[in-house]
């Protein structure tokens, strides 16, 4: 018999998110179109108003990883350690530690930080470079490990707090 | 020989100096310079280190191994 989530929290698409005790995480609903959560922003690639398949065929052109990338990629690499080139590789982020508390990089928008001051909470955070859309997502992760590494005053003096939620 | 790298939207560009060519630290130190004016944020690191043992520099530094430069941060 299907066990009743631990918890449920809505997403800013109009989707819910299911956490269950054993870990597993179900994201249900229709995505919707919504605003991005920075004012004057828009969305990465816009709104979805192609059919699908056409949709899954121009995806399939615009993922494909550019000499860009590639670069971006190989300087993000040669700036983790052991441990967060082990995680990128495999999840796509990492984990910064901080004098605040870790933040994880890897998810564009929502920066998790894990607050020493608060075991049991988690913060989600919204930073980003300046005119980020142009750089490489890899370049954009470089910049914000210098910045967080070296300066995280300055990261943790600009981050916008997105959502505070219990620690799982 | 020291390297500088300026995050783009190609990943980044290189541009590089020796110490024994006076012609080309004066090259990357005006680099240095303008990038400063633009705003952006010099790292320096020793070759492959990680980024927990990079710093910030204020000037230009024509014995670091690499400079790598960011930009602002800023919150929504």
């Amino acid at each position: 018999m299907e066990t009743a989530p631990l918890e449920t929290l809505e997403l800013p698409d109009g989707r819910h998110l299911l956490v269950f005790a054993d870990g597993r995480e179900v994201v249900t609903g229709v995505w919707r179109p919504h605003p991005h959560p920075v004012a004057g922003w828009e969305w990465l690639g816009g709104h979805r108003t192609r059919p699908r398949a056409a949709a899954r065929r121009a995806r399939a052109v615009a993922t494909a990883p550019s000499a860009a990338d590639g670069r971006a990629v190989a300087l993000l690499e040669s700036l983790l350690d052991a441990e967060q080139r082990r995680d990128y590789r495999r999840t796509g982020g990492f984990w910064v530690a901080t004098p605040f508390g870790p933040v994880r990089l890897g998810r564009l928008y929502a920066l998790v930080h894990r607050p020493i001051r608060r075991p049991d909470h988690e913060h989600v955070l919204c930073v980003v470079p300046h005119a980020h859309r142009e750089l490489p997502l890899a370049d954009i992760w470089t910049n914000l490990l210098l910045t967080l590494a070296v300066e995280p005053l300055e990261f943790f003096r600009v981050a916008r707090l997105q959502q505070v939620r219990r620690r799982r | 020989m020291g390297t500088m790298r300026i995050l783009d939207h190609t990943g980044d560009t290189t541009i590089t100096w020796s110490v024994d060519d006076a012609e080309s630290v004066a090259a990357a130190a005006r680099v240095f310079d303008r990038l400063t004016r633009e705003r952006k944020i010099p790292f320096a690191r020793p070759a492959g280190a990680p980024a927990a043992d990079a710093e910030r520099i204020r000037t230009f530094d024509a014995t670091a191994d690499e400079i790598v430069w960011v930009r602002p941060v800023a919150g929504g």
